[in-house]
């Protein structure tokens, strides 16, 4: 019975479960905050972002045609709470980024999207596999504390980082955790895969 | 205890095989996939896995799709709604099974 809960959790998560697809936005957004710290006053020359930009899509095809040609390919059915939860958090984040970048609140609104973000993804995908489950929710709840932490006094903990803004901090965290979740998730999926039967 | 054989007998053959069960699972739980990653998912070699489709397509249980990308020949599969229909009957008289064997009690 295990084997075929397993089988069904396989192919209803099978593209997500592709951690490398992680990597190319996740790199991008590490790459794009570390230049973003680097400017002083408004960017004038955007040519480093669009090369970076363009380079994570060719990683990006690359992948998928790994995955493509290795792993086989699996459409999913993608449900409307599913499409609504990620358009509500696209909306969330663009808010907690407005309102951050006004310096208006002591806490980090974007943080505490993305804790939200890692949150919703271990509980909505990955409640079978505790793997991924805890280390998705071990990411949010770091993430929320570290949002949270100008409340207890701790302020600029981002400078420790060479950061200049929380906002920085977050996206740079963002990337890291994105990073490091797009590895486990693919080490995941490769060890869990049956194996092949004995021809 | 009668009635539990009665409902073991009146499990569908075709779909309690374990390879076909596994592929219907799969199947019931996406839109499509192509034949690599059923193979991918199930673990069967490419013979075994041709062999339980042909079956599964010719009970209309599920739908077979061939044509060539970039040059090469790739196969999706998709369930039919009677395939959905007849997996979530099988499942239920499966859980029905589990839960009728833990409730009974010697007379």
């Amino acid at each position: 019975m295990n084997k075929i809960k397993q089988v069904h959790f396989f192919a209803q998560n099978y593209p997500q479960l592709q951690g490398l697809r992680m990597l190319p936005p996740a790199l991008l957004l590490l790459l794009l905050t570390i230049w973003a710290n680097q400017q002083h006053g408004p960017a004038t020359d955007l040519s480093l972002p669009l090369l970076l930009s363009a380079g994570c899509l060719l990683v990006y095809i690359g992948i998928d045609q790994y995955y493509n040609r290795r792993y086989g390919k699996v459409k999913r059915i993608i449900t409307r709470p599913e499409w609504l939860i990620t358009a509500a958090g696209a909306v969330l984040a663009l808010a907690a980024f407005i309102l951050d970048t006004t310096d208006t609140f002591m806490i980090s609104l974007l943080g505490l999207v993305f804790a939200g973000a890692f949150a919703a993804t271990g509980f909505w995908y990955w409640r079978p596999a505790r793997l991924l489950f805890a280390l998705n929710i071990a990411i949010a709840i770091l993430i929320g504390v570290l949002s949270l932490l100008p409340l207890v006094g701790i302020q600029d903990w981002w400078q420790i980082l060479g950061l200049k803004h929380s906002l920085l901090a977050f996206t740079f965290l963002y990337g890291v955790f994105g990073l490091l979740a797009g590895v486990i998730a693919h080490m995941y999926f490769i060890r869990s895969l049956p194996a092949a039967e004995a021809k | 205890m009668s009635e539990v054989f009665s409902q073991i007998a009146n499990l569908d053959k075709l779909l309690h095989e374990p390879a076909r069960l596994s592929l219907m699972t799969a199947l019931a739980a996406c839109k499509s996939a192509d034949f690599l990653a059923l193979q991918r998912l199930t673990g069967l070699t490419s013979g075994n896995l041709s062999v339980h489709l042909s079956k599964l397509e010719e009970a209309g249980l599920v739908a077979v799709e061939k044509s060539f990308k970039e040059k090469r020949p790739n196969t999706q599969v998709s369930i039919t709604a009677e395939g959905r229909q007849v997996i979530e009957n099988h499942w239920q008289q499966l859980e029905n099974l589990r839960r009728d064997s833990q409730n009974w009690r010697p007379d």
